[in-house]
């Protein structure tokens, strides 16, 4: 079993740190094989970011994401960047608050509000990245984010600890609110 | 850290740990693209070790500077990529000359010039034999995962203390960057070869170039009991300029028969897939990560395709290649290049015309399909 | 220990020049050396290339002959690689300033403890006597037919800009004082830097008619003037210690910067 991920978003929202946690998450504590690779130089310093993760249950060769089985927009700019690089077949998930100017094509697409809900839970919208793990925990069945949580418990500062569970029990939620029927169709098992 | 513990960790992290494994006390370097984080991790790590870690004004001084540190004693390193290791020739030369042991990092970028400095080359392979010059020969490593960024790493400084010289460890863009998962090997797993110092006593006489019977040449540290002269200029087994003819033929004999003749010993490779394969993929770095997948891809559909990895691309090992290549119906070279490898891979085979290339030197790292083009191309099947 | 001990005699005579001032350097070095009674195996010498750097093989101490303008990048390397060593780095003047200027100024800034002896004489005599940084200008050499137009650098200022603890400068007609100077920067604990004004008969001397060996140290002589002594004129040597200060040394901040890491306080 293989998934390739593509997470992007505007500097500053973190995209890049949550394909590192998730790599860490899954290679550290999740007994899975785990590549995470992303842009650096003139491209890593503001505009869109993007980070490449792939997470596999065997050994991990080509470490570059060509056709992501998911791809995650968090901004209008990094959705416009990298929508082309979504794959038929494949899922996109997008914060429905930043990214408005959407065109469903022949790939399955999830809009959810991280940015609402980060806003009034934590009058914040800096665990926007957590909240992301969250709902790709949810969404595709290797990521057991429970992994996550240990990622959490052991990189971050004391105080940062609850507030980043938190915003990752967030992201779960929103899945779970689409309810049963809709998450089922999305589900990567 | 706990025992067994999984860390997911970038190349360049690794390659500073391992170094830290194989008992580095001496590093010094400049910062640049993409082998900075080398020089970061080994200053937070070897002050608290009680280790030197020097930021030196240039790639001279820092080569030059590990070349000092060595000879009082030291195991030393420095790391660098394109523009740097250019700048670091001569001393690299000097330390050929002058038999110091020292490990240089080069990760690779684009080139030539300032040419991609975020992106992905293998193009140093033709400079890292013949960047300096004059004749001698050269020992150089490479790594396409994270588990042989830590061997070859250590690798590359037993073999610097084993023959008394430079080692290159040539890196590149995607796996120095790139995380994945790796257990750190716990101390004494790895072997290290320590390094050989004299046991001539004080008031007898130290020949600093005067090999033993098993060809190493033992060391006596500066500030020791014995004094003898360094240069780079041609010297005797004193270490003292000679202008005699017979004296300079030897030593340059010694200077490539000291790697050629231990080709073996030295030779790291992997093969896969060889036993029943009549296409044949060599690669190494960063391609061999996606000519792996290409094999794996390509048997998925009933072709025999077999790969060999190199991990030593110096002293190149060409009868190796010659006999796993001798029932290849085609070899297919894949690296970052417009054919460095390539070469050296035709001038091995016994039949050449049957060698052929996948490459790219755009910046981006060569992809599976890339290479599955190339053999479909020969298979008569391309597009 | 007698002088002579501290010489390999066996490579005797040296390849210098007749008249050449690096002969005086080595002898005063030596007495120096002697003077302060190091241990010939407490004893670093790094030169880079041309005719100075020859000095190295001459000395019975741990010698090292590198690269022309890096012997302070190894020395640098070789000091911290055994803080304990005393390192003395002989240069010339295109060695030090012009392919070595950036090591120079950096090792001066760092202030290691090293001593860095600077013999110019304001020419490259090895390759047959091109202008060098320390050339001054309207002079001739093989590379300047018409003369020099380019400014020469002061080997004091620079030193002493880019932040060496101790800068001196003779020359080698004052040859007790130039003893003296040499122990004292081998004492000083940071980086040493004495610039001595040289000869070089053979090149220098003969592009611009400055006499036989006798009469450039007689010029070196009557230009001379002690520090603050001076009336301005142009071509007036000020010689003694223009810099003397005890400030941090590299390889001391390095070791309570390790122990403050590993004792948690960093």
């Amino acid at each position: 079993m293989k998934y390739k991920f593509i997470l992007s978003g505007t500097g500053g929202q973190g995209a890049i740190t949550a394909g590192l946690l998730l790599g860490e998450a899954t290679a550290t504590y999740g007994n899975l094989f785990a590549v995470q690779t992303q842009s650096y130089g003139p491209e890593a310093r503001g505009g869109a970011a993007r980070t490449d993760v792939i997470i596999s249950s065997s050994k991990i060769h080509y470490p570059k994401v060509m056709y992501p089985d998911v791809l995650v927009c968090l901004s209008q700019e990094a959705y416009n960047k990298y929508i082309k690089m979504a794959t038929p077949g494949g899922l996109v998930i997008y914060d429905s608050h930043n990214v408005k100017n959407v065109k469903i094509k022949d790939y399955k697409m999830l809009g959810l509000d991280m940015f609402g809900a980060c806003m009034s839970e934590f009058n914040s919208v800096q665990m926007i990245n957590i909240c992301m793990l969250g709902v790709l925990s949810e969404i595709v069945e290797l990521i057991d984010p429970e992994t996550i949580r240990m990622v959490i418990r052991n990189r971050f500062k004391p105080s940062l600890i609850d507030i980043n569970l938190r915003a990752l029990d967030m992201g779960i939620n929103l899945v779970r609110e689409l309810g049963e029927e809709k998450v089922s169709k999305l589900k990567l098992q | 850290m706990k025992k067994n513990e999984i860390l997911f960790l970038q190349g360049n992290e690794v390659c500073a740990r391992a170094a830290m494994y194989a008992g580095v006390s001496f590093y010094a370097g400049y910062p640049i693209t993409p082998s900075t984080e080398i020089a970061e991790v080994l200053a937070e790590l070897m002050p608290a070790e009680g280790k030197a870690f020097m930021q030196m004004e240039d790639e001279i001084s820092s080569i030059c500077a590990i070349i000092g540190a060595s000879l009082t004693g030291n195991k030393v390193m420095t790391a660098t990529s394109g523009p740097g290791f250019s700048l670091m020739q001569e001393a690299i030369g000097y330390g050929h000359m002058a038999e110091i042991p020292c490990v240089i990092v080069n990760v690779q970028r684009g080139g030539p010039s300032t040419g991609m400095p975020t992106s992905a080359s293998q193009a140093d392979v033709m400079q890292t034999r013949w960047g300096t010059h004059g004749d001698h020969s050269v020992i150089a490593l490479t790594a396409s995962n994270h588990e042989d960024i830590f061997a070859m790493t250590v690798e590359a400084f037993n073999f610097s203390e084993l023959y008394r010289m430079p080692v290159v460890l040539l890196l590149d863009e995607v796996i120095a960057h790139m995380r994945e998962g790796l257990t750190i090997p716990e101390p004494g797993e790895l072997p290290i070869i320590e390094r050989l110092n004299t046991s001539v006593p004080e008031d007898s006489d130290y020949h600093p170039y005067f090999a033993r019977e098993d060809g190493r040449l033992p060391m006596s540290e500066f500030g020791g009991i014995h004094r003898y002269n360094v240069t780079g200029l041609a010297h005797d087994m004193w270490g003292f300029p000679s202008n005699d003819p017979e004296v300079a033929n030897t030593l340059i004999h010694h200077l490539v028969n000291k790697v050629e003749n231990y080709k073996h010993d030295i030779a790291r490779y992997k093969t896969t897939n060889m036993d029943d394969a009549d296409i044949v993929l060599i690669s190494y770095g960063c391609s061999a990560r996606s000519a792996k997948q290409t094999m794996s891809n390509l048997r998925q559909r009933g072709l025999r395709v077999g790969m060999i990895e190199l991990q030593t691309l110096w002293p190149f090992p060409d009868d190796i290649i010659y006999d796993l290549c001798r029932d290849a119906r085609y070899v297919v070279v894949a690296e970052m290049n417009m054919g460095q490898v390539l070469h050296q891979v035709k001038e091995a085979v016994s039949n050449p015309d049957r060698v052929f290339l996948a490459n790219r030197v755009d910046g981006a790292l060569i992809n599976p399909e890339d290479i599955e083009n190339v053999v479909n191309l020969l298979r008569g099947k391309g597009k | 220990m007698a002088v002579t001990d501290y010489l390999r005699e066996q490579f005797m005579p040296h390849i210098w020049c007749p008249g050449c001032g690096h002969g005086i350097v080595l002898n005063s070095l030596v007495r120096a050396v002697e003077q302060i009674g190091l241990e010939k195996n407490d004893v670093v010498m790094v030169s880079g290339i041309g005719c100075s750097a020859r000095m190295a093989g001459y000395l019975d101490f741990h010698t090292m002959h590198t690269l022309h303008g890096r012997a302070l990048a190894f020395a640098t390397g070789a000091k911290m690689g055994n803080p304990r060593l005393k390192v003395i780095v002989p240069m010339g003047d295109g060695d030090a300033l012009a392919i070595g200027g950036n090591h120079f100024i950096h090792a001066a800034r760092r202030n290691m403890d090293l001593t860095a002896i600077v013999m110019n004489n304001n020419i490259y005599g090895m390759t047959g006597g091109q202008f060098s940084p320390a050339t001054p200008k309207n002079r001739y050499a093989t590379t300047a037919p018409y003369g020099t137009i380019d400014e020469p650098f002061d080997v004091v200022k620079v030193a002493t800009a880019a932040g060496a603890s101790f800068v001196a400068r003779s020359t080698t007609y004052h040859v007790n004082e130039l003893i003296k100077l040499i122990r004292e920067g081998i004492e000083h604990p940071g980086f040493s830097v004495i610039e001595i004004l040289d000869q070089c008969p053979t090149y220098y001397g003969r592009k611009n008619l400055s006499g036989s060996a006798v009469d450039m140290l007689k010029h070196f002589k009557e230009n001379s003037v002690k520090i603050g002594k001076g009336t301005g004129a142009p071509g007036e040597i000020e010689i003694g210690v223009f810099v003397k200060e005890v400030r941090p040394e590299y390889c001391d901040k390095y070791e309570s910067l390790v122990k403050e890491v590993q004792g948690g306080k960093k």
